[in-house]
């Protein structure tokens, strides 16, 4: 796990080092009178103190991993125990993905409608008839405070689907 | 005397009663809704004011406002996704206490604590109101600037198991605010040719991602399909005695002055007042360490805190003509269709009306208590939900929440992208309140540093020269070091002891 947030913090730096390069793309023209910080002035601030902190956290960091050298062993073994539930986190979140890409072209009713049942399959719920049952009541519900009750515009969708969806929200 | 009696008479009549009772529920059960903000339950039920009367439109708005302040924490405990940002402060300890299997206590505290704080800021406004707004008049860039300052300084303690990631992660949201167009030049900074960053991340869509969501990929992770729902347990309200309540008497008082005095202020609203509240509710304490882990102080603070600013909010929209938040603006849409000019010559024709608002917020808190026991047990059934499906809920609910709020695909996919942000933050031990709160007081620290510069001509002495100003400032740094100096000086302590 060490060397992952080895990594993590690896690429926080590599993005803050990005980050105080862009500012000097800022367009800042005419500066306002008396503001000696500008619109750059802040930030900067922010990324030089938080570039020295990571640097200082990755230190330590490596200096623990050193020390912890031993145990390396003991932690592949643990990891290996939690495989299974990355692989059910990362399929999640290509669903959540998925999800908010398929509403801009099948609406919000229809892509709730395959996302809830998918997800509760993903995360291990097993009973098919009340998950069909859940995701009908719950896609209902949600149009209808949301949509209906609450007068949001949810996503419509394109083709017969933008048409559709007139009917519901 | 008879001034207050036919005040009376005019608020506690039949259908304000009724009017109170309905107004509280619906913004209780908007509010506990993310992505619905109490002041778009408000605006909702703005075409009912048409045909009601004066006061029986103020009565019902007001308790729609004091309901939705309330209602943010129901969500916030029960599945970590603030209702309303009011309530962010709310996850810190109350989602804690929810998987300790205490959402019973947690619920009934944030109920408790909301009643209580709009009821003490209604009763401070009737006797203060006046004097308090041309006080908030005096409040400049510089006392802005170290307010939230003094919001910030708590970042230490949040995250106390890693201070030095706290403040990393703090740093990090700061940068996240400075997104947008800078707000004293007028330059784009880091939008990459994105309109909808033009105005700056939203941070709904971040508290969703970062807290709701990041939460959600962690236990997914953990979770075991082939175990029982172990998650089904039973959940009731539960109110703690008087006894246990009085002992923290101190932080409800506390935390409801830090509302009513935040609320006052000019657009600073309940969230600031709330992170403050709790903020100065983990300095305070003598092991700070508890905040985070589901401390019962960490709900009474900022649910006290933010429904003080209720009434405190109320203030400078009646009396000066000037918004204290985005609600109570739209209240002040009210007063105008009913033919009222919110301002000085509103408060000297018509007192009453000021009167009966804040005569209002006290009665809408004390029925809030009662009908927010009822509806706060209805939505604690959520728990019940084997995870695969609450689980499911909640996504739904972050998604819509997050949606909702520009009607914007683009906050999706920032929503998205802070749900992996966060989840690392936690894998990590990162601290995501620290890097939320920072987002929220971030653009208000900036912008007020930067215009009191501008003020002094390009001299920072305008901060220390303003009383009001330098003192926040002493006590934000005061609070910011105490935890590194408090084991220092235990060391040395010890050593002496020793010697």
């Amino acid at each position: 796990m060490a060397v992952f947030e080895l990594i993590f913090d690896f690429c926080l730096e590599v993005l803050l080092i990005l980050l105080y390069g862009m500012s000097y793309g800022f367009n800042v023209g005419q500066p306002t009178r008396g503001d000696i910080l500008g619109a750059t002035g802040f930030p900067r601030i922010v990324i030089v103190i938080a570039f020295v902190l990571i640097a200082y956290q990755i230190v330590v960091l490596l200096l623990k991993m050193r020390r912890e050298k031993k145990n390396a062993q003991e932690n592949t073994a643990a990891d290996e125990s939690h495989k299974g539930g990355y692989l059910r986190l990362l399929a999640c979140i290509a669903l959540l993905i998925a999800y908010v890409f398929l509403m801009n072209y099948i609406g919000y009713a229809f892509a709730t409608m395959l996302f809830v049942f998918a997800f509760g399959k993903t995360i291990g719920y097993r009973n098919n008839l009340k998950l069909l049952i859940f995701t009908a009541a719950i896609t209902i519900i949600l149009v209808l405070v949301f949509g209906t009750v609450f007068s949001i515009t949810l996503p419509r969708g394109k083709w017969f689907f933008r048409e559709l969806s007139f009917y519901w929200y | 005397m008879d001034f207050f009696l036919s005040l009376l008479s005019q608020v506690f009549t039949p259908l304000n009663l009724l009017l109170v009772v309905a107004g509280s529920a619906w913004g209780l059960v908007a509010g506990s809704l993310p992505g619905v903000s109490s002041s778009m339950a408000v605006i909702l039920l703005l075409p009912f004011t048409y045909r009601l009367g004066i006061m029986p439109s103020i009565v019902m708005m007001i308790a729609v406002y004091v309901g939705g302040s309330a209602g943010g924490s129901v969500s916030a405990i029960l599945m970590k996704t603030p209702g309303t940002p009011e309530a962010v402060a709310t996850t810190f300890d109350g989602y804690p206490l929810a998987m300790q299997g205490k959402s019973g206590e947690a619920l009934g505290l944030a109920i408790t604590a909301s009643s209580f704080g709009s009821i003490f800021s209604g009763i401070c406004m009737m006797i203060f109101a006046p004097v308090l707004s041309a006080a908030a008049l005096k409040f400049q860039s510089g006392e802005y600037f170290a307010l939230a300052l003094l919001g910030l300084s708590c970042v230490s303690s949040i995250g106390s198991k890693h201070q030095g990631k706290a403040i990393i992660s703090a740093l990090l949201g700061l940068l996240v605010a400075c997104v947008g167009i800078d707000p004293i030049t007028g330059v784009e900074r880091w939008t990459f040719n994105q309109s909808a960053l033009v105005s700056g991340v939203e941070y709904i869509p971040v508290i969703i991602g970062s807290f709701a969501l990041a939460e959600l990929f962690t236990r997914i992770r953990r979770f075991n399909p082939e175990a029982t729902s172990a998650e089904a347990t039973k959940v009731s309200l539960k109110l703690l005695k008087f006894k246990e309540l009085f002992k923290m008497w101190f932080t409800f008082v506390r935390s409801a002055v830090i509302g009513t005095v935040i609320g006052i202020m000019p657009a600073a609203g309940g969230t600031i007042a709330s992170l403050v509240g709790y903020g100065a509710a983990v300095k305070s304490d003598k092991n700070p360490e508890r905040f985070g882990t589901g401390a019962y102080e960490g709900i009474i603070a900022p649910e006290a805190s933010n429904n003080a600013a209720v009434g405190g909010s109320m203030v400078p929209t009646l009396t000066l003509g000037i918004p204290g938040s985005a609600t109570s603006a739209v209240i002040m849409t009210v007063l105008t269709i009913q033919g009222l000019t919110p301002g000085p010559l509103l408060i000297r024709n018509q007192p009453e009306l000021l009167y009966g608002i804040f005569i209002s917020i006290v009665l809408a808190s004390l029925l809030l208590f009662i009908v927010g026991r009822f509806i706060t047990k209805q939505f604690a059934r959520v728990l019940k939900l084997p995870y695969p499906l609450l689980a499911t809920t909640i996504s739904l609910l972050g998604v819509v929440g997050a949606f909702a709020l520009r009607g914007s695909i683009f906050d999706l996919k920032v929503m998205l992208v802070f749900g992996v942000v966060g989840y690392l933050f936690n894998l990590f031990g990162y601290s995501s309140p620290a890097f939320v709160l920072a987002l929220i007081l971030g653009k208000l620290a900036e912008t007020g540093l930067r215009q009191q510069t501008v003020i002094g001509h390009g001299s920072f002495a305008g901060l220390f020269t303003r009383p009001v100003s330098c003192v926040i400032i002493i006590v934000a740094v005061l609070v910011f070091v105490s935890p590194f100096i408090k084991p220092m000086l235990q060391k040395l302590k010890k050593r002496g002891e020793n010697a």
